[in-house]
C-alpha cells in the first residue's frame, strides 16, 4: 500500500490486512455504484493495471460502457472467481458448476449474452470472455452460414468478392 | 457407421441445448449487432471451433466475421480436420476444398496437419508447397492417397517429426512397399515418430531397421498388437480413474495419443460414460472415435 494520508487510507489498510483486500467502487452509466472487493475488481485487467498505476481507487472507476443489469453480472463472475482461489477438487467443482450455471443463463438470452461479451472484453476479464465466447461458439458448431445468422440475428451483407473467394474455395460438394 | 458417430452428433446436440427457449429473445437481440463483436472477441468466438465449422459456417455469415476467418493465420498453424467423416452426406461438404482452403489461410504457417478422409494425392501436392514446414502429417482413412502420390508428396516434408498413415488402404495395408518406406525415412531426417501398422508389404530387413534405428516411436507392420498395452483401450479403461498409471507402463507417444490399430475395436464398447473419465482419457477416447469412424 502506497503512503496513504489520512484515517480513510489508515482504515483501508487496516481492512486490506483484514481481509486481504481494499474495497473498491464500480459504477455503471447508469449512475449506479457497485462496491466490490480489489481481488474481485482485480479480475479484470483494465481495473488492475489501473489499480497498479495508483490510479482513482478512493474515487472509484467509472464504466461509461457497462449498463448496471450487466455490471451486476460480471460482477457475479468477478467475485466467485477473484474472492475464492479453489484448492480442493470439491472447490473447483463448485467453481465449474457455477460457471456452467452463469454460461447456461446467458445462453438461454443471447442479447444479455451479448451484454456481457462486450463487458468481458471491454474489461478485459479473460475468463469470463472466453466462457461467453465458447457459448458462442457452442451455438455454432455444426450450423450453416444461414442458421448462424438466424441464431445471432446477424445481416448478410457479404460481397461479391466475398461471394466469389466462397466459391472458389469449394468447401461445399 | 457405428455408434461413435451418432455419440458424436448427440454430444453436439446436448451441448446446444437453451436455443430458442427465450421466445422474447429474437427480438432484443436486434439491438445487438454479433456482426460488430471487437475482433478480439470474434477472434476468441473462432477459437472455439474446429477448422471445418469455421471454414462452412463462421466464416462465411458476414463480412466481418469471415475477414476475422480469413486473415488471422493464428488460426490455421494447426489444421485438423478429424471427426468430420460424415460431414459430407451431412451437410454437403467437401472436405477435399476445404483442406486446401484451411492450408492457404495458414500463409506458409502450417505446421501440422491431420485429415480424416480429406487428403488426395493432388492435395499432398498442394500441401508440400504451401506448408513447407510441416511437422506434423497424419492421414486417416484417406482412401484418395496412392502409394506413388504419397511418394512424391513426402519429399518436399523435410522437416517432418510425425507421420501416421492409418487406415488408409491405397498407401496402406496394400501397396506400400520397402521403396515406399525408404522414401519416407530417406526425405523426412527429423521424423521421430512413424506409425505405418498394417502396411504388411512392407518385409523389415536389415537395412530398413537400421534405417529405422533413430525413430522414436515406432510401429511397425509385424509388430505384436500385445505390446501396445491395450488395456489402455479396454473396457477397464473407461471406468477407471488410473488410465494414466496404465500408459506409463505401455508405450505410448508423446503427442502421438490416439493410436489404434487392432482390428479388437469391439473392445471400444458404447457403453463409456465420458463423465467419468479424466480429461486425458476423454481425449483419448475422442480420438478413438474419430480414428475408427
Amino acid at each position: 500500500m502506497a503512503s496513504g494520508s489520512g484515517a480513510a487510507a489508515a482504515a483501508a489498510d487496516a481492512e486490506e490486512k483484514e481481509s486481504g483486500s481494499r474495497m473498491i467502487t464500480l459504477t455503471s452509466n447508469e449512475g449506479k455504484a457497485f462496491v466490490v472487493t480489489e481481488a474481485s475488481a482485480r479480475q479484470s485487467a483494465t481495473i488492475r493495471s489501473m489499480v497498479d498505476d495508483g490510479g482513482c481507487v478512493d474515487k472509484g472507476f467509472p464504466l461509461p460502457n457497462v449498463d448496471s443489469k450487466t455490471l451486476a453480472r460480471v460482477i457475479q463472475y468477478s467475485d466467485e472467481h477473484g474472492n475464492k482461489e479453489p484448492h480442493t477438487v470439491d472447490e473447483r467443482a463448485a467453481l465449474a458448476k457455477f460457471d456452467r450455471d452463469f454460461i447456461a443463463e446467458l445462453d438461454a438470452d443471447k442479447a444479455f449474452l451479448y451484454d456481457v461479451t462486450m463487458a468481458a472484453n471491454y474489461l478485459h476479464i479473460q475468463g469470463l470472455l472466453a466462457l461467453t465466447t465458447q457459448c458462442v461458439a457452442d451455438t455454432i458448431k455444426g450450423k450453416t452460414p444461414e442458421e448462424i445468422r438466424t441464431a445471432f440475428g446477424i445481416e448478410y451483407d457479404l460481397t461479391a468478392q466475398d461471394e466469389k473467394e466462397i466459391k472458389e474455395e469449394d468447401t461445399h460438394a | 457407421m457405428p455408434s461413435s458417430s451418432r455419440r458424436r452428433r448427440g454430444h453436439h446436440g446436448n451441448r446446444r441445448r437453451g436455443r430458442g427457449s427465450g421466445s422474447g429473445a429474437p427480438k432484443a437481440e436486434a439491438a445487438r449487432n454479433w456482426a460488430e463483436l471487437p475482433a478480439a472477441a470474434i477472434s476468441a468466438v473462432l477459437g472455439g471451433l474446429d477448422h471445418v465449422d469455421i471454414l462452412t459456417g463462421a466464416g462465411q455469415v458476414c463480412r466481418s466475421w469471415r475477414r476475422a476467418a480469413r486473415d488471422d493465420p493464428g488460426l490455421w498453424p494447426r489444421i485438423d480436420m478429424r471427426g468430420h467423416a460424415n460431414a459430407n452426406a451431412k451437410r454437403g461438404v467437401n472436405l477435399h476444398g476445404m483442406a486446401q482452403a484451411a492450408v492457404k489461410r495458414s500463409a506458409g504457417r502450417c505446421e501440422a496437419f491431420w485429415g480424416e478422409s480429406a487428403g488426395s494425392d493432388r492435395f499432398l501436392l498442394f500441401l508440400g508447397r504451401a506448408a513447407p514446414g510441416l511437422k506434423s502429417l497424419r492421414l486417416i482413412s484417406c482412401y484418395d492417397v496412392s502409394n506413388k502420390g504419397f511418394g512424391k508428396a513426402i519429399k518436399k516434408f523435410p522437416l517432418l517429426e510425425e507421420l501416421e498413415l492409418s487406415l488408409s488402404p491405397n498407401i496402406f495395408g496394400n501397396t506400400i512397399t520397402n521403396e515406399g518406406l525408404e522414401a519416407i525415412l530417406d526425405n523426412c531426417p527429423h521424423l521421430e515418430s512413424l506409425d505405418i501398422h498394417h502396411c504388411f508389404n512392407v518385409f523389415m530387413d536389415d537395412t530398413l531397421r537400421a534405417k529405422c534405428a533413430r525413430i522414436k516411436a515406432l510401429r511397425l507392420p509385424d509388430d505384436s498388437i500385445d505390446d501396445y498395452d491395450l488395456q489402455v483401450f479396454s473396457p477397464v479403461f473407461a471406468d477407471s480413474g488410473n488410465s494414466s498409471d496404465d500408459m506409463d507402463d505401455g508405450y505410448m507417444v508423446p503427442g502421438l495419443h490416439c493410436v489404434v490399430f487392432s482390428e479388437e475395436n469391439d473392445c471400444f464398447d458404447d457403453d463409456i460414460n465420458e463423465d467419468e473419465l479424466d480429461d486425458e482419457a476423454r481425449m483419448m477416447l475422442n480420438g478413438l472415435r474419430a480414428l475408427l469412424m
